[in-house]
């Protein structure tokens, strides 16, 4: 019996990696990001769903944002890509960012992303999130994507149902924002039911 | 305020902080299979020296209060652990426990975890109190549906350990 999960074939250094898909490009955040971040963090609609975003927004919040999603990918623990739309050129500001955070021991990533308000309705987030959560079983080996939201969010359930992420809980008032304890809806998707997706995507 | 470390008592136990002294007690059982299989984050095989570096990890999460491990007692005798990981941000703390394969069958578990859960409650004023156990781990759920918690999710192949995914069900308590 082995102790340890099967080691990943190669350990993945993200930090240059850039996806593109049919619409969007998803590339690394960088320090010049933080006026376009605060841009839309700023908006109450946004931030008002995210685990973490402060409302109103302080202005050093996008730096010390940027920051950590710098580190954590460093350090290997996450990969956080800046969304471009293609169509308004590569050296566009990015309208959003999707991530994953890693846990190659256990083999599960955890898939997030928020969108610039005026950007919401195109499928940019689904879009940018299934690049991820397609890198996560292509290219990480991993068994399972997992996610979670406000149990209010439909917006953002949708986008979850629409990946394919199945519903496997409910926890009952277990966030608080701003002051309020919110219920959490968990969502996730095996590696099994990935490649039938694509087996019936491509077909 | 009230002192987070006073000993708890039961009718039949006493839960104290962790201490050096328990190392070879706790190496003891956490060196049976049969407890270890059911764990998330304990090493197996476990090795020489795990325990010494668990308590000293566990006395300064103790002193930032942040995780609160309590050994189980009975007759001043180590035959187990229960903790409170908090989370202060949302007020909720996940409860774990183990206990030694000789202790089982008397609610000894149960027991205990019933007054740990009433400290976070009262004590730490958590609204909630997480849970979860392997999905065919049938002793440790009886447990948490004992003491009132309900099933609020199931993960499948959440964990990697012993060389296999196990699945995970996960238990919520609100205060």
């Amino acid at each position: 019996m082995t102790l340890t999960p099967p080691p990943l074939e190669r350990s993945f250094a993200t930090s240059e990696l850039v996806l593109q898909t049919s619409r969007l490009l998803l590339r690394p955040v960088v320090e010049a990001d933080a006026p376009a971040i605060r841009l839309f963090s700023r908006e109450r609609d946004v931030a008002v769903w995210t685990g973490s975003k402060p409302h109103p927004y302080p202005d050093e919040e996008a730096d010390a944002f940027i920051e950590k999603v710098v580190t954590s990918e460093r350090n290997g623990e996450a990969i956080c890509r800046g969304i471009v739309v293609s169509s308004r050129g590569p050296r566009s500001d990015v309208v959003g960012v999707t991530f994953l955070k890693r846990d190659d021991v256990n083999r599960n990533g955890y898939v997030g992303y928020h969108l610039a308000k005026p950007e919401w309705g195109q499928g940019f987030g689904t879009e940018a999130a299934a690049a991820l959560v397609d890198f996560a079983f292509e290219k990480l080996d991993y068994v399972r994507v997992w996610s979670s939201c406000f149990a209010d969010n439909d917006r953002s359930a949708h986008v979850l149902s629409k990946l394919g992420l199945a519903e496997e809980g409910l926890q009952r008032r277990h966030f608080c924002k701003w002051g309020e304890w919110k219920d959490v809806r968990l969502f996730g998707l095996l590696r099994e039911e990935w490649n039938r997706r694509k087996d019936g995507v491509e077909s | 305020m009230t002192d987070l470390r006073r000993p708890l008592t039961t009718e039949r136990l006493v839960l104290r902080p962790i201490e050096q002294s328990d190392a070879d007690a706790i190496t003891a059982i956490l060196r049976d299979a049969d407890v270890n299989r059911w764990l998330a984050v304990v090493p197996w095989p476990y090795p020489d020296g795990a325990a010494e570096e668990y308590i000293a990890n566990s006395c300064s999460l103790e002193a930032e209060e942040s995780t609160l491990n309590r050994a189980i007692t009975l007759d001043e005798t180590y035959i187990g652990c229960v903790g409170l990981t908090r989370t202060p941000m949302h007020r909720r703390a996940y409860l774990g426990y183990y206990i030694g394969q000789r202790w089982w069958g008397h609610g000894y578990v149960t027991e205990a975890a019933r007054r740990l859960v009433q400290f976070a409650f009262d004590d730490l004023d958590c609204v909630r109190v997480d849970s979860s156990c392997y999905a065919d781990n049938a002793t440790s759920e009886r447990v948490l549906r004992k003491l009132g918690f309900e099933q609020e999710g199931f993960r499948t192949k959440y964990y990697y350990r012993m060389g296999q995914w196990h699945d995970e069900k996960l238990f919520g308590l609100l205060r």
